[in-house]
């Protein structure tokens, strides 16, 4: 399966994608089984010691009811942004080259939702009411607060998870019933299961086509509207710092943004371990750099609006967190963010950096980083710098915390690893559209 | 139906099985917990179930003493509220007040007679009978010859009169009343200038100017609820002027950060002060008194000039403030605080009560009012001892003239600086018993722990103090029923009048009766005719209070040797100036008074008005001071004056002068309970014995100390963050002066840090 | 190509019906004990029976529930209450010589508590009482009851739709209840 020697077949798609399903090496038990004990270790035991000592434990306290948790949420559905907008987008505008990344894009996107809804989770000082939140009757017939962005995210949030898991499933299961035509026993009936009974007739694709085609119009605005809404989590307060109405484009370009990188970095992994070289080349990097390129150049250019409405606007309140958030105790995160996520992301000017994968890897984490500043900063120093200077206070992050995040993101790979498994994280048929069609023998009607 | 074979069968009884029960233990989660309703046998006729009812009783918890209802359920006092009935609070109370359910309830409380079975000090105290208690301390006291000391807290009304009784029957005994509070300078000085015994009324409601010369009125001075009344009263103006309030003292205080303007005098120079401003009033013709020749000769040497080199007053606030103060009728001045702690702090009351004389206010509404004597209890304070009483004592009991000393509910080892040597004193005393309900430093150091009662469950009587004009009284009653094997201080006193055989002059068995009879005569001062004796104290228990329109004689006349010697010295201070740069201004804080709050937990958590400081000790630091000595908010420093050196926590404080550091009173106990101890600093240990030499008082603000830092931090704990503005408009304040707006910006330029380090 | 789907159902077909059966048996069990084990009527330490003493002999409620009228709490009649009638009458039954072993001895009488509020709830019997709402609203036919069973859930939405429907002064007040 060198694609040195003789041009890609439609075979050998199929044989290496199934073979990434069927064959597991050491090397992947190994990685998962790490990943299961950092989360259980990082993520769930600290959770239980804050269930047990209370939300105290968070270091969360007057002002700053909000800590790494929410940034860490917030980072998370950024994250989900770009797998399944990107691909949305990407496919109404006819991308050649999202075909091969987009599905593992999109279960990025799932399970970067699943993870953020376990960030909300977590950092409810009574979770075992967090069902409160959903708009069901009740015996005390009470509804949640609907004027509240708190309760649209809940809606929302479930909308895009819902929507989400529809249009990956949808656009797999052609994947799944190419799968289950090359596998036997339990994997058999799980792909006959999961493929739905498709065929691949001349209507059965016109259908799909179609539905996946609507359903990723419907999404765009979902995504859009999901990452507004979280964003008036803030914007809605009258915190200063939070009380902008930049904040809804801002969050949403940063999403994208962040969710970018991350998908950089996943195609990075996918590629190295999942033997998919030919499948994810030079090119795909190279439009996913120009993409980041425009995306930073985008959030530079809104943040430079925040720092001069909080100039200009004159309030004492806006300027004092202007100044804090340059020159205050959180002053070098936030010149860190910058240079992380204005500055070194110039370096993608240059086709050189763009088109070399290590490089590439490492500057989408350096934006991710910049990012998870970005979001830890939003809450950290307009929290701590309120209207009255009688209530400012810092904040610092406790170990149950950083525990927590760093469980998140072992959480988040054991989803991953488990989905590698499971879907074919390529897709198989999209794939085959960029390649020229084999030459059918005569009378030969196998594919 | 497909076939089922053996295997699938078990399982799916299994599985059925693990269903059942899993949904069983899911309903059963969802039930309620089973409770009880648990009925009387036979229901109690003093309370319904459900329904609050209300004791009227008197509060024990500073001397002022007001009046208070007490709302029970079910036996169990809820919730203390001031009575609406008492003229002195009106159905105020204040923090203190409502944390004596804390006094009530407290874990830490004596349960019962201890006897020591060790070492003093080794807490080695060993349950007894009240049988056995009173036999022990009884038979040491039947023995002929014994001197003994009685040292109890201020006390009034019939539980005073039964202490007299008492250590007159006992004979070689001596009875003192001991209060670090108990303002011996202010009774010096209305002696000294009217010939009074009882403190005056300070009629704060109907004044229109009030100068207060360190008097934190609105705190702790006297009778804070009442004052407060008042002066909500005259601010709030009615259909009269607005009251115009000038708070003069070193540091501002919760009553100087409601003025409307606060002036900085050097510590111990408010008599001077106040003399400058008598001059003036003088000088500008506005007393017309038949001595006023006699003033003005003996006020020559206190020009304004003279008097803001001294005091660090500008010489031209001086005369604005006499003129306002004698333009404004009525007008009122008060001294307490440092001014009236300092060692010329008799003469520094005298100077400023004789201004009240000198703008005609006494006997005046709005002004100074004497009061009646009380009609419980005895008239005079002639028992108060000051703290060279205390140190005379001490150094008594040191040679070994003390065989037995009883202290009730009064605390001298945490009270005393350690220069009185009264911890050394108490252990060359054979027997200390003591009254104490809670395991205070001195009672930590007793042989017998004959516990009282809480005030919430004795009987007794009171009369506030000071009082409010016309004869008022009130009984204490117990609002529930004891809680553990204790015994009121009356009744314990009378148990031991009995075993001692005293029945002659203490023929009671009982508190309450002694009290009832005591107030047959407040009974009898009543019409002929007005009814029996019981129904008339039914009222008083119902009402909680009696009065009676009786005033005193408002006789202002100062004589001509007390005019000719009126004059202030200049302050001593203890400690060279070079090594003990700063003048310590120990002050009482809101929530310990002096120290008796501490083992109250919401006492504790009440945030220090003006700092917000709550759970310790801090020690408040001009910015510009500290800016100087490199020290930051949060920093730990070691006070340190000639007796003794304190660590605590410097909070950077800009309204006090910047040689001048204060320390809050109350903390830094070594005993009286788990929320007391080990917390904080007493800066009382470090004073030096300065005493005022007419009074004998403790001159508290008489002590230097050094502060130095000691490299660690330990940031006190604050309810608030920053306390400037920064440029919001949260609080609007013009300056009449360039010199205020500049000393703000220059204020408000100095780095305080916020955050740490 | 067709593919069937039924040789995986054949597959999942065991592992299905263990499921099946499973929830069913939640199901069940969860059923069974809330009828069966129910908790609204639960057995008292003597068998005081409402509908001889309220309904056969028209005991009046406020008799025996006499804090209902001016407290918080309606109470429990002391056991001197019910000794009032019982030291002569019907001496000789069983469930009175349980009562007078109570009394006797001195030992108030564990009733167990039909009608529970959760400690965060405020209700005042007095308040309702005097608004003139008959017992029997809440409390359902207690005359008729031999055993009392709780015949209203006692949920936050029956006390609310009471305040509605009857416009009661800030009646929907979170702190009316949740002082």
């Amino acid at each position: 399966m060198s694609s040195e020697q003789k041009p890609m077949q439609y075979s050998d798609v199929n044989d290496d994608i199934v073979r990434s399903l069927v064959v597991t090496g050491r090397k992947y038990y190994i990685t998962l089984a790490i990943a299961v004990t950092v989360m259980v270790t990082c993520f769930y035991f600290p959770w239980f010691y804050q269930l047990y000592y209370g939300i105290g434990a968070a270091g969360m306290n007057n002002p700053t009811v909000w800590g790494t948790y929410l940034a860490s949420f917030i980072f998370w559905i950024g994250l989900s942004h770009s797998g399944t907008l990107l691909s949305c987008v990407l496919h109404i505008t006819n991308s050649e080259w999202r075909k091969a990344m987009y599905r593992s894009a999109e279960a990025m996107t799932l399970f970067s939702l699943l993870v953020a809804v376990t960030m909300v989770m977590v950092h409810l000082g009574r979770p075992w009411f967090i069902h409160w939140a959903a708009p069901y009757p009740n015996q005390m017939e009470l509804w949640p607060n609907f004027r509240s962005p708190l309760l649209f995210d809940v809606i929302a949030i479930t909308t895009y998870l819902t929507g989400s898991l529809i249009f990956i499933y949808m656009g797999s299961i052609p994947d799944f019933a190419a799968v289950r035509d090359r596998t036997s026993g339990w994997r058999y009936h799980l792909y006959v299961l999961l493929s739905l009974g498709w065929r691949g007739t001349d209507t059965e694709w016109h259908r799909l086509g179609w539905a996946y085609t609507f359903l990723a119009v419907l999404i765009i605005p979902l995504a859009v509207s999901v990452h507004s809404i979280v964003s008036w989590d803030f914007a809605m307060s009258i915190v200063p710092g939070l009380h902008q109405t930049i904040f809804a484009p801002y969050f949403v370009v940063g999403a994208i943004y962040s969710g970018t990188a991350g998908i950089v970095t996943v195609m990075f992994v996918l590629r190295k371990y999942m033997n998919f070289e030919h499948f994810i080349t030079k090119i795909h990097f190279d439009n996913l750099g120009k993409l980041l390129l425009l995306l930073s150049l985008l959030w530079s250019y809104i943040n430079i609006l925040e720092l001069f409405t909080a100039w200009y606007g004159g309030t004492s309140t806006e300027y004092e967190q202007l100044r804090y958030k340059l020159t205050g105790y959180y002053s070098p995160l936030y010149w860190e963010m910058i240079l992380f996520c204005a500055v070194a992301p110039l370096l993608l000017i240059s086709k050189k950096i763009r088109t070399s994968f290590v490089p590439m890897l490492i500057l989408s984490i350096v934006i991710n980083i910049g990012m998870y500043t970005e979001r830890f900063l939003i809450i950290a120093t307009t929290l701590s710098r309120q209207y009255l200077p009688e209530s400012w206070r810092l904040y610092t992050p406790s170990m149950v915390e950083i525990s927590i995040l760093v469980g998140s993101l072992a959480m988040f790979i054991t989803l991953f690893l488990l989905f590698v498994k499971i879907f074919p994280s390529v897709s198989i048929y999209e794939v085959k559209e960029t390649m020229p069609k084999p030459q059918k023998k005569n009378g030969d009607r196998s594919w | 139906m497909a076939n089922v074979d053996r295997r699938e069968f078990l399982k799916l009884v299994g599985a059925g099985s693990v269903g059942v029960g899993a949904g069983y233990l899911l309903a059963e989660s969802i039930k309620h917990p089973v409770e009880h309703l648990i009925p009387y046998s036979v229901p109690p006729e003093e309370f319904s179930p459900g329904i609050a009812t209300w004791y009227n009783s008197v509060c024990g918890m500073c001397p002022a003493g007001c009046g208070i209802s007490v709302r029970t359920r079910e036996g169990r006092a809820k919730k203390i509220e001031g009575n609406p009935a008492h003229p002195v609070n009106q159905g105020r109370l204040c923090a203190l007040g409502q944390a004596g359910l804390q006094t009530l309830y407290n874990p830490d409380r004596i349960t019962a007679p201890m006897l020591l079975q060790g070492k003093r000090g080794n807490d080695a105290f060993v349950e007894t009978t009240w049988k056995e208690g009173l036999a022990n301390v009884s038979g040491r006291l039947g023995v002929p010859g014994v001197a003994t000391v009685v040292l109890s807290q201020g006390v009034r009304g019939q539980l005073a009169n039964l202490l007299e009784l008492f250590t007159a029957e006992l004979g070689s005994a001596e009875l003192l009343h001991y209060d670090f509070a108990h303002p011996h300078t202010l009774y010096a000085a209305n002696e000294r200038l009217f010939g009074q015994q009882q403190l005056p009324y300070y009629d704060i409601a109907n004044t229109r100017y009030l100068m207060s010369f360190g008097a934190d009125f609105l705190n702790n001075w006297l009778s804070p609820v009442h004052h407060s009344l008042g002066f909500g009263h005259s601010r709030q103006g009615g259909d009269a002027q607005r009251l115009r309030f000038v708070q003069i003292e070193p540091k501002m205080s919760i009553s100087g950060a409601a003025a409307d303007e606060w002036v900085a005098a050097r510590p111990g120079s408010e008599g001077v002060l106040a003399l400058g401003i008598a001059h003036q009033i003088l000088a500008g013709g506005r007393y017309s008194g038949s001595d006023a020749d006699d003033w003005t000769a003996a006020l020559a040497d206190y020009s304004p000039e003279l008097v803001a080199e001294q005091s660090g007053v500008a010489a031209a606030t001086i005369v604005r403030l006499a003129d306002e103060f004698a333009q404004a009728k009525p007008a009122l001045a008060i001294g307490g605080g440092s001014a009236a702690n300092n060692s010329n702090g008799t003469d520094t009351l005298v100077a400023v009560t004789a201004l009240n004389y000198l703008v005609g206010n006494i006997g005046q509404a709005g002004g100074l009012i004497f009061n009646p004597d009380p009609v419980t209890g005895p008239s005079a304070s002639s028992r108060r001892a000051n703290y060279e009483v205390m140190r005379d004592l001490a150094e008594a009991a040191q040679q070994g003239v003390v065989d037995v000393l009883i202290v009730n509910n009064t605390n001298p080892l945490f009270t005393l600086p350690t220069a009185a040597g009264f911890k050394e004193a108490l252990a060359s005393i054979p027997l200390i018993v003591s009254l104490s309900s809670f395991m205070d430093e001195t009672t930590a150091m007793a042989d017998v722990i004959l516990p009282s009662h809480t005030y919430l469950e004795s009987w007794g009587d009171d009369v506030p103090q000071p009082g409010v004009g016309f004869s008022v009284a009130a009984v204490s009653q117990p609002v529930v029923a004891p809680l553990y094997n204790t015994r009121s201080t009356g009744d314990i006193l009378l148990g031991l009048a009995s075993n001692l055989g005293f029945r002659d002059a203490i023929p009671w068995t009982t508190m309450e009766e002694c009290i009832k009879d005591g107030w047959r005569e407040i009974h009898a001062r009543g019409e002929p005719g007005s009814g029996d004796f019981d129904s008339f104290w039914h009222d008083v228990l119902q009402s909680g209070v009696w009065g009676e329109d009786v005033r005193q004689q408002q006789d202002a006349t100062v004589s001509k040797e007390v005019i000719d010697n009126i004059g202030v010295a200049a302050p001593e201070f203890a400690g060279d100036v070079g090594d003990y740069p700063f003048v310590l201004h120990p002050f009482m804080s809101t929530s310990m008074y002096d120290g008796r709050g501490a083992n109250l937990p919401w006492m504790q958590e009440l945030p220090d008005p003006i700092t917000s400081v709550v759970y310790g000790s801090w020690l408040e630091m001009n910015p510009a001071t500290a800016d100087k000595m490199g020290l930051q908010d949060g920093d730990l420093v070691q006070v340190a004056s000639m007796q003794g050196s304190v660590e605590v926590p410097v909070v950077i404080f800009p309204a006090i002068m910047p040689d001048v550091v204060a320390m809050p009173i109350g903390q830094g106990h070594e005993s009286l309970g788990r929320y007391a101890r080990n917390r904080g600093a007493n800066p009382i240990q470090i004073l030096a014995p300065v005493t005022d030499p007419v009074s004998g008082a403790l001159a508290t603000g008489a002590t230097r100390v050094s502060v130095v830092a000691t490299g660690r931090r330990a940031p006190a704990v604050k309810t608030g963050g920053e306390s400037r503005q920064l440029g919001r408009d949260i609080v609007r304040f013009t300056s009449t002066t360039s010199d205020a707006t500049e000393h703000s910006a220059k204020l408000n330029s100095i780095p305080i840090s916020v955050e740490p380090a | 190509m067709n593919v069937s789907i039924v040789p995986t159902l054949r597959v999942l077909r065991p592992a299905a019906t263990v499921a099946l059966v499973g929830l069913i048996g939640i199901i069940a069990g969860f059923y069974a004990n809330a009828t069966l084990f129910t908790d609204t009527s639960p057995e008292q330490p003597i068998a005081f029976s409402h509908k001889i003493h309220a309904g056969d002999n028209e005991v009046p409620c406020l008799y025996c529930h006499v804090q209902a009228r001016r407290s918080i709490s309606a109470g429990v009649p002391s056991v001197n209450k019910c000794m009032g009638c019982h030291l002569e009458v019907a001496t000789d039954r069983p469930q009175i010589r349980l009562l007078a072993n109570y009394w006797d001895t001195k030992e108030p009488i564990p009733w167990i508590k039909v009608h529970d509020l959760p400690d965060f709830v405020h209700f005042t019997h007095k308040r309702h009482v005097q608004a003139g709402i008959e017992c029997q609203t809440c409390h359902g036919p207690v005359e008729t009851m031999a055993v009392v069973s709780r015949e209203a859930p006692l949920k936050m939405g029956l006390c609310l739709n009471c305040h509605k429907d009857n416009a009661v002064e800030n009646g929907t007040d979170c702190w009316t209840c949740h002082k």
